[in-house]
Order: structure tokens, then sequence, then C-alpha cells
């Protein structure tokens, strides 16, 4: 086949009268080949038969000049083909010979290389490739800023997104949306991420339902009937991917919903991982009131000829207009003329869903790449010993007239066979890691359904091969310094020279300085991880066990949910080993901000600018029950907890430390009895403070604490009609969850059979998932940094074996001549100790530039911290005298007498 | 820069190419077409010269075009894609047996010097 397309290359002429005979003749060849050398003839047969007619090719097509001496000589290109070729089989009948040494080093060359392709795919994955829309690089992420509060990128409220799409000049279409996750009638019931969407999010993403119809303008007026789109995943996963499923309708949160549309596989935004869109209903008579509630994601797309930095000239321009579109008397407008004004601001999404991961990765794909590096070091050594016990055979082909180039395109060829080789394990080998990756957390990277291998990351690992076949190929050339002449003469034995000697201590060398950087990294990483582990989250979270239950707000009023949040305490607080039931609607430490406006009694309203009153406005709003504080284990500092009068008594909350500090403290104001509501409206009540408890992590553990107010839910439906639907549960018990999982099921079930249990998992597990992905950062730079560790001590190892070898007649004179073991052990570790004291000494410099650069990886440990410094300087110290301890003590039993016989 | 010197160096190469030679002597005895060329070749020497369909076709246009070998008339009918038979010229045959005695001389120089024996390779 590929035969017959490359004799197409012949002349025309040429092949008009040889052309049949031609193809005969290669058959017979590759007959030929096989009957010689088996099924690897197939292969070599087919190669040479590609060369010979490329070039027959050319000699036809471009006829040489004849040579003055000689009209007969082979073409250029057939000479240069035909050499690459037989360096091949040169190269491949070398590794035959020698199976251990080929095993080994394609071994670690598949590591470094399969290490490297797999990180790669995860930064192509993630940071290189442009989300999965048309025109990605024109999408932008609108979000504002409160910089008085301390938010950089807030959400933006319906309002403003309804004001910016009629009045901006650089956006082609706008579209906001929410997460949250809701209730499926599935058997069994599911609980999806879904998307509470405007109409006009799609258009801007670009992109089509797979099957039906995205949401009209129609589907999200009040009124409309209720309409769902499912995404592909969601589809397969539970209704088998039935196309019947258009059209029928299925109960969310107990509101039937009609199907519309299926959305194309892998659809998705912000990495929200969107499984059910539904249309986001806003009434136009409450939109007046809804320009503080800003809980909007929201995603523009640039016309085609604006570029970023014209979109935030027009959307500053927008702003000092605001109040145009508004109407006069709005409240909550931007102002970006007033320091620590609201302002609206964009960035690009990709780098939005991104995120903080970029510098993980690039961390990571360094790490990888030194490890490969340490590797290549390595096999250079190996290639070195190799090339001087072939010293002679090169001797002998130079003198036969091989050119130095000629040795050159040797070793290259031998360097490119075993990285080639590597090259195809480690794609292996990275296409299992990531798999394995991938499923034991995936949602530590953003984006990880996008990673896989691709064109781009095989041509990277192509790239990578071709580079890493030529830096430990080219380590046998210093070799080539020796004199021919010497080599010849020297008959058998060959000893390798100062040249050979420093370029074997530079290996090591190196090794050792990159191996400390890489260790030194992991190590803070480690200090970090655990430093993150064992914050104190202001709670007990031994023995705990949460899960969540969303009661859907159609058939559950708020007095109803706060009457099964206590009847399944109850029955919950009678099962065996449970000591104490309470509920509370945000789970610590990682839930998103509130930033809930928040009256206080002692805080005038609209006070002057200037002044320095707190804003009024708290971080957290928790609901909670009854017990929720001896359940968790706050510890209540002033006051009192809530308890079982209050239920039915005033209006009263708990506050936090935090919240004291700002609101309280500043202004010498004593927080118990003082009186605050959620928001400002006149029906609402004042709130009493009866206590202050522990501050409690809620922003993520490596976040400072935040203003919070705990609301009791069992009395807010009487004061202000509301109770939280989405409530996670907490148990203090002494059982171990997989005992206690299945009776927690059942009593949900008894209670309401329609209510999923979902995220049932230990406080524990919770803390680890909250740290998911620092976590997968260390494990994996701790793995690199342990194989660098590994490959720079077999490096030292094999560097001194091979000095002792080299050695073994000077050592053997030595004790002649009276020497003691001791010296001679003295001897040979001061050579590899003094190589490894030079790397030690370069590798911290280094660690210490790199722990720069790690900078933002790391939680509560210094980028240069000392004691980590000084552990993995010693920790590496003792390997590298371990790996010359083993040579040194083999150089103490050398046989004198042998020796000197030799 | 890549050096081609050791496979095609130029003192160690005879004035006819092995390949020429090979295939004049392959047509000494008989008239042969290419595969049968191929064949011969491949035998007598014990597989050490194995000819590439390529270079062989090649170099059997060019060694017509020197005059040294010429194509059989066919005899009978021509049957489309039967293979064209070559037979040495009077002039092939002249530059074979002078290559010939060429690297006679070269062996009779080893055997004076005692490097090879009598009736041995």
């Amino acid at each position: 086949m590929i035969y017959r397309a490359l004799a197409r290359l012949l002349p025309r002429e040429f092949r008009a009268t040889a052309g049949a005979e031609l193809e005969l003749a290669a058959d017979a060849c590759i007959a030929r080949e096989q009957a010689r050398l088996g099924r690897l003839g197939i292969v070599t047969a087919r190669l040479r038969l590609t060369t010979d007619i490329i070039a027959t090719a050319f000699a036809l097509r471009w006829p040489a000049p004849p040579p003055v001496h000689d009209t007969r000589r082979r073409g250029v290109i057939e000479a240069l083909m035909d050499n690459m070729l037989k360096d091949f089989l040169y190269a491949v009948r070398g590794l035959r010979r020698q199976p251990g040494f080929a095993f080994l080093t394609v071994l670690t060359l598949a590591l470094g290389i399969g290490a490297n392709t797999a990180i790669f795919s995860v930064v192509n994955g993630v940071l290189l490739r442009p989300l999965p829309y048309p025109k990605a690089d024109q999408l932008e992420y609108v979000t504002t800023r409160f910089p008085a509060l301390g938010f950089e990128q807030f959400w933006m409220s319906p309002p403003e997104l309804i004001e910016l799409a009629d009045h901006n000049e650089s956006f082609s279409a706008l579209g906001g949306f929410r997460s949250t996750s809701v209730t499926v009638n599935t058997t069994p019931p599911s609980r999806p991420n879904a998307g509470l969407v405007t109409t006009g999010l799609m258009p801007t993403l670009g992109v089509t339902p797979l099957a039906g119809r995205w949401f009209s303008e129609e589907d999200a007026r009040p009124g409309a009937g209720d309409v769902a789109i499912l995404s592909w995943e969601f589809w397969n996963r539970q209704y088998g991917g039935d196309p019947g499923v258009i059209g029928r309708k299925i109960l969310i949160d107990n509101v039937s919903n009609t199907v519309i549309g299926i959305m194309p596989k892998g659809y998705d935004v912000h990495d929200q991982k969107i499984e059910i869109w539904i249309p986001l209903t806003i009434t136009p008579a409450t939109l007046p009131n809804m320009r503080g509630s800003h809980f909007l994601y929201v995603v523009a797309r640039r016309k085609d000829n604006v570029s970023p930095a014209q979109a935030r000239a027009d959307l500053a321009k927008m702003q000092t207009h605001w109040q145009d579109f508004a109407g006069a008397g709005a409240r909550h407008l931007f102002r970006p003329n007033i320091p620590n004004g609201h302002v609206l601001r964009i960035d690009p999404l990709k780098a939005d869903v991104v995120g903080g991961a970029r510098t993980a990765l690039l961390v990571l794909q360094g790490a990888v790449g030194l490890v490969l590096l340490i590797a290549c070091a390595n096999l250079a050594n190996l290639l070195l010993a190799r090339a001087e016990s072939r010293q002679r055979e090169f001797a002998v082909r130079t003198a036969l007239g091989a050119g130095r180039g000629r040795l050159f395109a040797q070793f290259m060829t031998e360097g490119l066979v075993l990285s080639a080789l590597g090259a195809v394990a480690g794609v292996g080998l990275a296409w299992l890691a990531l798999k394995g990756l991938l499923s034991i957390s995936p949602d530590a990277i953003p984006r990880s359904a996008e990673v896989g291998l691709d064109g781009r990351v095989l041509a990277f690992t192509l790239l990578l091969t071709i580079a890493t076949g030529f830096i430990f190929g080219l380590a046998p050339l210093s070799n080539l310094s020796r004199r021919l002449i010497t080599t010849l003469r020297d008959g058998t034995r060959t000893t390798g020279g100062r040249a050979q000697k420093a370029v074997r201590g530079s290996l090591v060398i190196a090794e050792v300085t990159l191996a400390v950087v890489l260790v030194a990294s992991a190590g803070l990483l480690v200090r970090s991880l655990s430093n993150l582990l064992h914050v104190d989250a202001g709670f007990n979270r031994a023995e705990l066990v949460t899960f969540g239950v969303v009661l859907p707000t159609a058939t559950y009023g708020p007095q109803q949910r706060a009457d099964f949040l206590s009847r399944l305490e109850s029955q919950l607080g009678a099962l065996p080993g449970v000591t104490s039931v309470a509920s509370m609607d945000g789970l610590p430490p990682n839930r998103a901000v509130n930033a809930n406006d928040t009256d206080f009694e002692h805080i005038p309203n609209n006070a002057p600018q200037g002044s320095n009153l707190p804003i009024e406005n708290v971080d957290y709003w928790q609901n909670v029950t009854q017990h929720y504080t001896e359940t968790m284990g706050i510890p209540v500092l002033r006051g009192r907890g809530f308890e079982a009068g209050d239920v039915t008594g005033a209006p009263v909350v708990l506050v936090n430390e935090a919240l004291v500090r700002k609101f309280f403290t500043s202004q010498n104001r004593e927080p118990v009895g003082g009186h605050l509501k959620p928001g400002s409206a006149a029906t609402i009540p004042w709130f009493t403070i009866v206590g202050v408890v522990r501050d409690v992590k809620q922003g993520g553990v490596d976040a400072p604490v935040g203003s919070e107010v705990y609301f009791l839910v069992d009395q807010t439906p009487r004061i202000v009609q509301d109770a939280p639907s989405n409530m996670n549960i907490v148990l203090r018990t002494t059982q171990p969850l997989l005992s206690i999982s299945t009776a927690i099921e059942r009593t949900v079930r008894g209670l309401d059979a329609g209510l999923p249990v979902v995220k049932l998992r230990s406080m524990d597990d919770v803390f680890g998932d909250s740290v998911a992905r620092p976590r997968f950062i260390t494990v994996l730079l701790g793995i690199f940094a342990a194989l660098a560790m590994l490959l720079a001590a077999i490096g030292t190892y094999g560097v001194l074996s091979y000095l002792v070898s080299q050695q073994s007649q000077e050592i053997g004179i030595r004790m002649a001549l009276g020497a003691d073991r001791g010296s001679v052990l003295a001897l040979v570790l001061k050579q590899g100790l003094w190589l490894t004291a030079i790397g030690l000494v370069l590798g911290t410099a280094g660690a210490l530039a790199a722990g720069r650069l790690m900078k933002s990886l790391l939680f509560n440990v210094s980028p240069t911290d000392p004691l980590t410094i000084a552990a993995v300087v010693l920790g590496m110290a003792v390997v590298a005298v371990l790996a010359c301890l083993i040579p040194a003590l083999r150089a103490t039993r050398v046989d004198p007498l042998t020796t000197l016989r030799q | 820069m890549l050096s081609i010197g050791i496979y095609t160096d130029r003192d160690t190469m005879p004035p006819m190419s092995p390949i020429w030679f090979q295939i004049l002597l392959a047509l000494a005895d008989s008239d042969r077409h290419g595969l049968g060329i191929m064949q011969e070749v491949l035998e007598r020497t014990q597989g050490a010269m194995r000819l590439w369909p390529g270079m062989l076709y090649r170099n059997l246009q060019k060694l017509e075009a020197e005059r040294l070998i010429e194509e059989v008339e066919s005899t009978g009918s021509p049957m489309a894609g039967s293979p064209r038979f070559y037979r040495l010229t009077a002039a092939g045959r002249r530059e074979c047996t002078a290559e010939a005695r060429r690297l006679a001389t070269f062996v009779d120089a080893a055997r004076a010097k005692h490097l090879l024996k009598k009736g041995r390779p």
C-alpha cells in the first residue's frame, strides 16, 4: 500500500517500464528478509524498501552530475538514508546484545517521559486549551468589587445585569447564572448540580443544544410553564440516553418541569459541573428591590472588533452614568469615583476558571522536567561507561575511515532509539497515570474533564523524546577527545581520562543539585499541607458525621421545614452511639460568602462618607438548630447558647468574635444585649445578641475568619416567616461512619422517601476535601521528589562504583604499601562526598530560589524555611553517604595481590 | 556535519561499482529478468549482496544507457506485464571481464603473500 503510494514519486516513464516488476521484486525482498530475520525482517525490509524507493526517485529525477573521477558513486541522499538505517539497525542490535542495560534505560526514560507527558496533558487541558466554546477568547467574566468589604470579586444583581446588557457598547451578548443543587425524582432520587440561568447565557457561550431547544424569553417570564434542559451526562446516566425524555415531565424539587432539551457532551459553564439547566425567572415587580441582591455570575462576549481594554474603558464610562439607567433614588449604584465604591470588573473567563491552579501546575511541570533531567544525567553516565568499554570499537571504526560525524550520528541514533522506546512506554504510563490521577481526585484541578492525550500532548512528547535522546546521546562524545592512537596502542585496558572524570563529577553534582531543589520544594509543600490539616477551625471535628438534605419549598413551607428538622434530629438522636444532633445551612470550613446587609441598632444608617463607622454588612448568616454549639463543640465565650425557651421566646442570635471585633469593640460597645436585624426593613424585629461564640473557619482553612451571625431555625419561621431549605445535619457520634450510614438513610427515608441523603461523610473528610488541591499537588511533588532522590542516589552510587573499579589497581598498590582499610574507605568516600557537598550547596541556593516561585502555594511556611531546608540537606547527605559507602566498602575488599598480578 | 565517508569511501571503492559488477556477472551465463538477477546475486554471494528493487532497476536502466546490457527481443506474444529479460552486450562482457581481472590481481597478490591458500577464497 505505502510502497505503491511511494512509487508515485518515481518518474512516469520509469514506472511505465519497471513499475509492475518493482512491486514483484519488493514482495520478494520482504520474503527474503523474513526468511533471514523473522518478523524483524519484515519491518527492516519495509524500511529499507522505503529508503530505496525514495533514493531511486531522487537519483532518477535529479541525477548527480558525474564526478570527474568516478561516474558510479551512489547518490548523497541514498547514502545518508542508508547510513541512518544502518545506524538504526546497529543501535537495535547493540541493545539486543545488552538487554539488561536496554531495559533499565528504557524504564528510566519511560518514567521520566511518562511523568512529563501526564503533567503536560494536565497543563494542556487546563491552561493551554481554550475553553470549549467558539471564539472562547472573547468571553469575559463580569464581576463587581466591594473593596470596603474586602471583596475583590463579587456577584452581580439582576438589575445590574439587565442595565449592563441594555446600555453597554462592547458586548454582543451577556448571560447570568447561579449554581445550586436540586432534587430530581429519578429512582433513587438524585441531587445534581443545577444552573439557574438567564436566557442570554447560551447565545453568549455560543453553544446550541444537542437535541431540543434552549430557553426562550417566554420560558423565563413569571407564570410560564416550568422547563428544564439536561446535560448530556445526566441524560445518559439517569435516562440511559433515551431521546424520548424530551417533552417528558420530571419533578425537580417537587415541581413538575418539562424537559425541552439536551446539552452537548461536556458542556458546562465556569467548571460548575452543572447537570440541569433551569431558566432564572425574575419578576419585574420585584426588580427594584433586588438591586442589592448580588448572586449572579455573569459571562459576556466581546464584539469581534472590541479589545478587552476598549471594553474596560466602555464600562468605566458607563458606570459614571449609572444613575441615568437606574432611575433617581436607586441605591446600591456603581460608584467608581469614590474610594471603596462598588465597581464593575471584567477578567478573561478562562483565567477565572483556571484561577489558582496555574502556579501549582507550572510548579509540577517544572518539577517533572527536573526529574527527567536527573534521569538524563543518570543515563548519560550509563552511556558514558558503555562508550568507554566500546573505546576500541570506535577507534577501529575511525581507523577504517569513519569520520567524527559518522560516530556522532551513531551516538545520536542510539540515544534516539532508546528515548523513542522510552517514549512509547511513557505515553502508555502517562495514559494510566492520568486515569488514576483524575479518578482519585477529580475536584483537585479545574477543567479536569477536559484533560487527556491529544495531538499537542503527543507533539510535546515527541519534542521531549528528541531532546532527551540528544542530551544523553551526546555524553559518549566526550570520549572521542581521546587520541585514537592511544586507545589502539593501549590494547584492551582503557582508563577514564581526566576529562571524563570531570564530566562524571559534574553529572553527579547536577543530579544532587536538582534533587535538593525538588526535595526541598516537596518538603515545603508537605509542611504547608500539614499546617492546613492542623488549622484550628474553631470547633471539635473529631467524631462528627454530616450529610445534606434539601427540603423542596414547593411542599415544605418555612414552619414545616423547621418541624421536619426537629423530628429528624430527635429520631437521629435516638440512634445508638449518637450523643447530639444539630442542623446548619452553611457547612464549615468552606462555604460561599453571604455578605448580607445587616442592621445594627447602635450604628446609624446612611452614615456620612469618611466616618469610621463599619459598613453594616455581615460575611456569614448561619441558620442553626438549638443544639448547634454543643454538637459542633464550639465554645460559648460570653453570654449563653441557644436554649429550649428560645423556640417560643423573643428573637435571639449568637455572634462570633470577628463580628464583635468589627461592630462592637471598635465602637466600645458590649455585644451581649446588643441588637441587630437581617436587612433593614421596618417589618423585621430586632434580634437580641445573647452570646458570643468562638470564631469558626468558613471561607477555607487558609482564609481569615469573617463576621458571622447565628440565627435559630426553630424561631425564624415565626419571626421572619423564613427557614433555609438546604440544610446540613451534623451528628456527634462514637460510631464510625460506615456503621451509622444505613441508619441515617433509613431515618430520612422514613420521614420522606423523596429526599436523597447527599454528601454523607465524616467531618474529617469534609476537611480533607477542602484541601484536595494542595494535597493533590503535595502528593505529586512528593512522588517526583522521591524519584529524584532515588535517581540521584543511584547516579552517585554508579559513578563512584565505576571510579572504584577504575582505581582498583591504585588502591591495590596503596594497600600493598601499607594503607589500611580505613584510609582506603576515607579515600573513596572523600571523592563521593566532595561531589555531593558541592551539589548540596548549589541545591540549597536553587531551593531558596524555587521556594520564592511557590510562595503562593504555601500556607504558614516561609519559602526559605530554614528547618525544611536543613532537614532536606541533612537527609540528602545521609542518602549520599549510603550511596558512597557501598562502593567504598567494596574498595576496602580489594585484594592487593590480585590487582597487582593483573 | 555528517560525513558519509565510511560506506562510500573513495579509496576502498573499486573502479566499477560492486552493483554493476554483480549484475553483469549475473548475466554472464544466462539472460535473466530483474527478479532473476536479484535471486542469482543473492545465492551466489550467499546473501552478502542483497539488491533492492529501486537500486536494481535504476542501475539496469543506467547499464542499458551505457550499452553494457540490452533488453532481449520478446519471443512470441509479449504479454502485458510479463518481465523484461536482459542480456550482456559485447561491451558489457568486456567491462565485466576487465573488472574481474583487476580484482584477480589483488587476490593473486594476497596469495603471493600467503594470506590466502591456493584454491581457497
